[in-house]
């Protein structure tokens, strides 16, 4: 039964993260390869408060946002100036760069060792100490993604970055200003990356740099490439879909480095057959 | 609206050679020449697709285009499409902005005008091309305030039962007192809708004055035929 | 004094290897105008070919390494990613699936290899050329370099075959029309890059090591190299990748080797501030 609670949870805070991908890549046409990044800033910015300093956890929230939000922004800015196929590839390397802080800054971050005995979030003034509970904190936090989703995606805002994926000149003629409707798409989906590590750090109680590699990226990416771009049903069902096939193959009982490498290795069969078979995805609304 | 001396130049090759022209409200202002000759490299000067290099505009900020090659949002509906191209917008407004009623209204009053009305909701990716030539125009109608029509080719394959549908609707847009500025190669098209053209040859204005007068211009029917 | 010689030298030699990749890569975007992530996984996949072969016929896996890999590029492009092209896959796609292929082939070998870092060769000899440490391997990387890069000059300037290629790059359907056979030069251009990339990285396994996530990481540096001065000059990727190598040597050796990969990057984003236009050629940017 907590194993059934965990499983819960770990979707739980995967679909925001699925979500807020979608938002990037399937509806503003952003190839970006960053979210883990954004996602272990916000991870490791309470782990770093809550644990050192004491603070609370949703003050530790807060502040992630807050440093998410600058680096996103910066980064969007910096990235913006590559075009096409190469802005990927610098969004590789923004991901590498985050993930030699996460790995190099020691005596902030714990470098590959990571950061243990996170505290257990407090929230409202009521400890969260039951898995149960925990589960319903990031249930709540999930609708709450689902909800503002569905605003932002039915909004004008939602239209335009569409427009800008379809044809960014025509956007720029019809008097929208493009790089600003980028950037804050890119940092409204970072800043949910974060709120998602932050939760993530919290419920483990232990963080390390592995969580947050290329490879991690490439995983959150596979959720959306299978669920679908532009579509939100889409990035549900490939964040659970994803969730849930390494635990299938955990009955399989294979050994922990082999099943670990083998999770790897059907994401990357299973992208090289969307892209061949179905690249819209099972629920996608716009093919890549 | 009006140009003094717009250069423009790509490179090593002059596109645009002091091209000066005056294009006047409730007048259908054509614009030809052969092939290459800068016709879509003024306009994209004029509409900001290309920065202006040399030259001055005089009210030429509140304009609506069309593209030659209609550079539609494919998976946007037609009515989307429309709600867009009205104003344009901060994202901070954007993100709190849901279409009114009015606007909708709006939209779909154009959506009848060029008569897709059962396409409405539709896709554009999922329109055929002579329905997606009639969204592009639709899309420059929809633009509120607007002054001047930019339009790039809009005959250029349209079906027989089109083409008439979009000469009223470009005798329309020359009643309500807008500037229309026409680029064509149809002869016919200029013949009957143009109130005065410009003819542009290899980046230079060779010629202007009304249809006719243009079309027996013997430097114009060189620059046609010398090419 | 020694120090420094030994920094000069090392640094050539990684530049060698950067110019390697950077021209060998550069080769293959010119065919097929995507991020091929693919070119990692032959440097991967070529030095762990080494790495097994070598057991049994010696210095010979050379050979035998890089006929491998040529043949599974060959198989790969026949039988996959040129039906993708053919289709008219947009640039994304084929750069998701290529994403997909190396994702896998990195989780293969690392199922059956492990992670772990390890050693292509034990029986390096060294030599001490005035005070400097020189091993044949970095003597023939520096050869191999140089020799790359003018053979490839050669090639695309005076063979009809490198004046295919260029028209290739050039305007790839125009060149389809006038009757130059597209198609097989795709495939022979897809087994020489990969050639080059498992020549590569056997080097700088052979210099270093090997690990199953070497390719990426030495792919970046590459492509990195070859953006900072012009990407269609091979004898100017040659000067980027020793100004890369340069600096990554001197923070290496003030910071300590973590910051590699980071510094690879960082760079990258400082040359795009500098010049937005970027120093980059004019045929391997798309505008967005």
């Amino acid at each position: 039964m907590d194993y059934i609670i965990h499983i819960l949870i770990i979707i739980s805070i995967f679909v925001p993260l699925a979500l807020s991908l979608d938002l990037l890549v399937g509806r503003t046409g952003i190839l970006s390869i960053t979210h883990a990044g954004m996602y272990g800033l916000g991870a490791y910015t309470t782990a770093i408060l809550t644990k050192t300093y004491g603070v609370s956890f949703l003050t530790s929230v807060a502040v992630g946002i807050l440093v998410t939000v600058c680096a996103s922004y910066m980064l969007s800015k910096v990235l913006s100036r590559l075009k096409g196929d190469y802005y990927t590839l610098g969004s590789f390397g923004a991901n590498i760069i985050l993930f030699s802080l996460f790995m190099n800054l020691t005596p902030l971050t714990g470098g590959p060792m990571g950061i243990f005995n996170i505290p257990q979030a407090v929230i409202f003034g009521i400890p969260v100490t039951s898995t149960l509970a925990f589960l319903l904190v990031s249930l709540v936090f999930m609708c709450l993604v689902i909800i503002f989703m569905q605003m932002i995606t039915t909004s004008r805002f939602g239209l335009i970055i569409q427009a800008i994926r379809d044809d960014t000149l025509a956007t720029e003629v019809f008097g929208y200003n493009v790089k600003d409707f980028k950037t804050v798409a890119f940092v409204i989906s970072a800043s949910i990356a974060s709120i998602a590590g932050s939760l993530y750090s919290t419920y483990i109680s232990f963080i390390d740099p592995s969580s947050f590699t290329l490879n991690e990226s490439i995983f959150m990416l596979t959720m959306i490439i299978i669920g679908g771009f532009a579509s939100k049903r889409g990035a549900i069902f490939g964040a659970v879909f994803v969730i849930l096939l390494p635990e299938l193959l955990r009955f399989v009982g294979l050994p922990d480095s082999i099943a670990a490498q083998l999770r790897v290795a059907i994401y990357g069969a299973i992208l090289m057959y969307l892209m061949y078979k179905k690249p819209t995805g099972v629920f996608g609304n716009y093919t890549p | 609206m009006k140009t003094y001396n717009i250069n423009h130049h790509f490179g090593g090759i002059q596109a645009l050679n002091d091209v000066s022209i005056f294009c006047e409200e409730g007048k259908i202002t054509g614009l030809i020449g052969p092939n290459g000759s800068g016709k879509s490299t003024l306009v994209n000067v004029l509409t900001n697709v290309l920065h202006r290099m040399h030259g001055k505009v005089e009210n030429g900020k509140h304009f609506a285009r069309t593209f030659q090659d209609a550079k539609l949002w494919s998976n946007l509906t037609v009515l989307e499409s429309f709600l867009m191209a009205q104003k344009s917008e901060s994202w901070l407004y954007s993100i709190f902005h849901f279409s009114s009623l009015e606007e909708i209204k709006s939209a779909k009053e154009i959506i009848e005008r060029i008569e897709l009305t059962h396409h409405t909701n539709t896709k554009v990716r999922n329109l055929s091309y002579g329905q997606r030539k009639l969204v592009e125009i639709g899309r420059a109608l929809s633009v509120t305030n607007s002054q001047i029509l930019y339009l790039d080719e809009p005959f250029a394959g349209l079906s027989d039962i089109s083409t008439p549908l979009v000469k009223d609707l470009i005798l329309e847009e020359k009643k309500k007192g807008k500037v229309v500025l026409i680029i064509e190669h149809d002869m016919n098209i200029i013949r009957t809708l143009c109130d005065y053209v410009y003819v542009l040859d290899a980046g230079k204005v060779i010629a202007e004055g009304t249809p006719d007068e243009c079309l027996n211009n013997k430097e114009v029917k060189e620059a046609y035929l010398g090419l | 004094m020694e120090y420094f010689l030994q920094i000069a030298v090392d640094t050539i030699v990684l530049a060698s290897l950067y110019t390697l990749i950077g021209t060998g890569f550069s080769l293959r975007y010119s065919i097929v105008k995507y991020l091929d992530i693919g070119f990692a996984v032959y440097m991967t996949l070529g030095a762990y070919a080494y790495f097994v072969f070598s057991k049994y016929v010696g210095l010979y896996a050379f050979l035998y390494s890089i006929l491998f890999s040529a043949v599974v590029a060959y198989i790969c492009e026949r039988f996959y990613f040129a039906k993708l092209e053919d289709r008219k896959s947009s640039s994304m796609i084929m750069m998701i699936a290529s994403l997909g292929f190396m994702t896998l082939v990195q989780a293969v070998i690392a199922m059956i290899f492990t992670s772990n870092v390890q050693g292509l060769r034990t029986d390096i000899s060294v030599y001490n050329v005035f005070g400097i440490a020189i091993t044949d391997v970095k003597v023939i990387s520096i050869l191999c370099a140089f020799i790359f890069v003018v053979l490839l000059n050669l090639i695309l300037k005076r063979t009809k075959f490198g004046s295919h290629i260029r028209a290739i790059n050039d305007n790839k359907s125009l060149a389809e029309t006038t009757g130059i056979p597209v198609k097989k030069i795709s495939l022979i251009i897809a087994s020489i890059s990969a050639g080059v990339a498992t020549l590569a990285g056997i080097l700088y396994g052979m210099d270093t090591s090997v690990d199953p996530l070497m390719g990426m990481s030495l792919l970046l540096s590459g492509v990195t190299a070859s953006i900072i001065i012009d990407i269609q000059d091979a004898k100017k990727v040659y000067i980027g990748a020793i100004i890369l190598a340069i600096i990554q040597n001197t923070v290496v050796w003030f910071l300590g080797g973590e910051w590699k990969d980071a510094i690879v990057f960082l760079l990258l984003i400082v040359i795009l501030l500098l010049r937005p236009e970027g120093l980059l050629g004019k045929k391997l940017i798309r505008t967005v």
